[in-house]
């Protein structure tokens, strides 16, 4: 046995088993979706499925729950967006500080993210219904209006993400070589200038990989959507992703749901390409 | 000692996925072993439903009972749907009335022959009976109206009896209302319109229009023949009056009331009212043993036509066995729900452990909770309207109803908003079967 042909046999016993469940997951899901977008299916086996041609996407666009879920969901993106990566960046350069206490508080930020987002969801439902009002000594609560309800959301989503996304800006702010930075005091540059002007262009290519991130999680939003508002009140917390199910597993519309789901992921694709692509122009080399 | 932990790895990994295309073979033989899964949605008899699957098992004792329960608040209908599609169909599973008959048409079993048909109350088997054949046992019947507490309305002096228009329901209010302190009381009713509890309006209080119909079930067949409408109809602004009261008389913030706060408000003397029915009466007991309660009856107007001294009863849900499963499922299957609705330990399982109302003449059990003795009281005085629910296209409740309500809630429809926005997805949900 030759050594090629050795690594070639571990290259695939190992790649083997992923490449399956990624195609049984993934790969063939998506391309059987595609085929559903235009058929009848009501997903109940055994019943013949009449293809119907582009019918269920024309009804997507004459749809007005689809139009408004999809500006709560930009509207949600945006908030998320940035309330992430200014808190994630602000985490991470407080961690890059000489502290004693560094490390400790790099895992205490990061631990929300060990959560799962449903159980998140529920957690800070109890606090924004029961304690929340008690502590600003006010009946309201941020869930029960649309507005605020939309930006309890982002809050919860920034809790849980900010310290994935501080992890990310903590090892590009460590790549950054001590020179410049003291080059920079020596000639007279206060923190702001430095980090304006030394930090902020050396960590650009974190900021690609953290806006791709929070923005292709932020469109996809459905764990915290689900349990801390479920869509409430009156769908006008309801993101994309959960008009989609709505669409599907409530009114049992499976054709149309899979129309919606073809375009969402269209739409995030794109999306998520121009981001990366206007992103990557800005990043400056060492 | 790296390429003995690498063979390592991959042999595990050979003998999972060995393990996974293992078929448990299903036998067909009576008193070979049979596991049998149910799927129900019920999730406040949980533990009840252990303990009558650990007899059960006794009595028969091949047979493995498998339970899985999707309830209370989550989407049963839909986690039904993918568990079909998954291919591990449940033997045993839940369908609410005709539109879900109709949707698993293929699925379904007919049990006409059954011992217990013939036990069933009349009715109670109208809505999963087509074409002669019956296709599912009731679980139980279910009640459900303003419950209240006997001892509050005596101590403010407010006769039960006399609620039975919607000006004396709101008098009944404005005298709770101006003795709160008195009774202790912070609100006086228990109301919700969102959270885990948003059904209690958005299906409940929903229900009431339809059922005030002069013949409800024409009224529904009109709706889908789109010779009647929601709007205009004396029933619906009745309802948004009904509507109003509570939204008056109840929590600040109804948007944010869940299941468990509704009731154990009430549990803890802090409203008077509650609007739920008799399946609370666990969770009440839970909180407050032996309260001194009962129903009365929800009012739309002051019209005695319009039956506004009824309370609203039906089946909640009939269990039904998957017609695809093996023979000796089947067997398995139809001997559960006989023991179940048939046998001694059934009825002391449907009585005494859920404090359900059974659904069979053969049960001579006494009822022993006040809230399941009202509805008999109120059945045997022939003072019912029907749940209609059921017949409405599916997504009608959640989300439409839910999303109507809500905006009304918060001000965002009027009430000519909110009744043609009924109208108009009523139309569209027909259509899109």
């Amino acid at each position: 046995m030759n050594t090629k042909f050795r690594k070639w046999i571990i290259f695939w016993t190992f790649l083997t088993p992923t490449l399956i469940t990624f195609f049984l997951v993934v790969i063939i899901p998506f391309l059987t979706g595609i085929y559903y977008s235009f058929s009848d299916w009501n997903a109940i086996p055994g019943k013949p499925i009449q293809f119907i041609g582009f019918a269920n996407y024309l009804n997507v666009f004459n749809d007005q729950q689809v139009m408004k879920s999809f500006l709560l969901t930009l509207t949600y993106s945006g908030y998320s967006i940035l309330l992430i990566n200014i808190v994630g960046f602000s985490l991470a350069l407080l961690v890059t500080q000489r502290l004693r206490t560094a490390n400790l508080l790099r895992t205490i930020f990061f631990m929300p993210n060990l959560i799962g987002g449903l159980i998140l969801g529920y957690i800070w439902k109890f606090i924004f219904i029961k304690i929340l009002p008690d502590l600003m000594l006010s009946g309201e609560n941020m869930l029960s209006k649309p507005t605020t309800a939309l930006l309890a959301m982002a809050i919860v989503s920034t809790w849980q993400m900010a310290g994935y996304i501080m992890v990310i800006y903590v090892a590009a702010i460590q790549s950054i070589p001590e020179e410049f930075l003291e080059a920079s005091k020596i000639d007279g540059a206060n923190a702001l200038q430095r980090i304006r002007h030394i930090v902020f262009p050396l960590v650009a290519p974190a900021f690609t990989v953290s806006l791709f991130l929070t923005l292709s999680g932020s469109f996809k939003m459905y764990d915290v959507n689900a349990s801390l508002t479920a869509g409430e009140p009156a769908r006008q917390t309801e993101l994309l992703a959960m008009e989609i199910l709505s669409k599907a597993f409530k009114e049992l519309n499976f054709g149309e749901g899979q129309a919606q789901a073809v375009l969402f992921f269209v739409f995030i694709a794109v999306i998520s390409i121009l981001q990366v692509y206007s992103s990557k122009k800005r990043e400056v080399e060492m | 000692m790296k390429k003995l932990l690498s063979i390592t790895l991959v042999l595990s990994l050979i003998i999972s996925l060995a393990a996974c295309n293992q078929k448990v073979s299903e036998s067909t033989l009576e008193n070979e072993p049979v596991t049998l899964n149910i799927f129900q949605f019920k999730v406040e008899i949980v533990d009840q439903l252990d303990s009558l699957i650990a007899d059960f098992e006794v009595a028969y004792p091949y047979i493995n009972v498998v339970i899985d329960t999707v309830g209370g608040g989550q989407d049963y209908g839909g986690s039904l749907n993918k568990r079909m599609n998954s291919g591990n169909e449940p033997d045993i599973f839940n369908i609410g009335g005709p539109s879900e008959l109709a949707l698993w048409e293929d699925y379904l079993e007919p049990l006409t022959d059954q011992p217990w048909v013939n036990n069933a109350f009349d009715g109670t088997l109208d809505m999963v009976t087509r074409d002669g054949e019956v296709y599912g046992q009731p679980y139980n019947v279910e009640g459900y109206g303003l419950i209240y507490n006997i001892d509050m309305f005596e101590t403010a002096g407010i006769d039960p009896t006399s609620i039975t228009t919607l000006t004396a329901l709101k008098e009944a209010f404005a005298t709770l209302e101006s003795k709160k302190s008195e009774l202790g009381i912070d609100k006086v009713l228990s109301f919700s319109v969102g959270d885990s509890a948003w059904w209690t309006a958005a299906i409940h209080a929903f229900n009431v229009p339809f059922a005030r119909q002069e013949n409800p079930f024409d009224f529904i067949e009109a709706l889908n023949q789109g010779t009647a409408t929601i709007h205009g109809n004396d029933r619906f602004e009745g309802y948004l009056n009904l509507l109003d009261l509570y939204f008056e008389y109840s929590f600040d913030n109804l948007m944010t009331v869940s299941y468990d706060d509704q009731y154990s408000s009430f549990a803890l003397g802090k409203t008077a009212l509650l609007h739920q029915g008799n399946w609370t009466i666990n969770q009440i007991n839970d909180i407050e043993e032996n309260m001194n309660i009962a129903f009365l009856p929800v009012p739309l107007s002051d019209d005695p036509s319009w039956k506004n001294d009824t309370i609203m009863v039906g089946v909640p849900q009939f269990w039904a066995v998957n017609t695809n499963s093996a023979a000796g499922n089947k067997e398995a299957a139809k001997l559960f729900l006989d023991y179940m609705a048939s046998s001694e330990r059934g009825a002391q399982f449907i009585v005494n452990d859920c404090k359900f109302i059974p659904a069979f003449s053969n049960i001579t059990l006494k009822a022993n909770d006040p809230l399941s003795q009202s509805i008999q009281a109120y059945s045997q005085a022939g003072k019912t309207s029907p749940w209609v629910w059921m017949y409405t296209p599916n997504g009608y409740l959640d989300p439409t109803s839910k999303e109507g309500l809500q905006k009304y809630y918060l001000g965002e429809f009027s009430k000519d908003d909110y009744l043609k926005f009924l109208d108009t997805k009523y139309q569209e949900l027909v259509k899109a079967k």
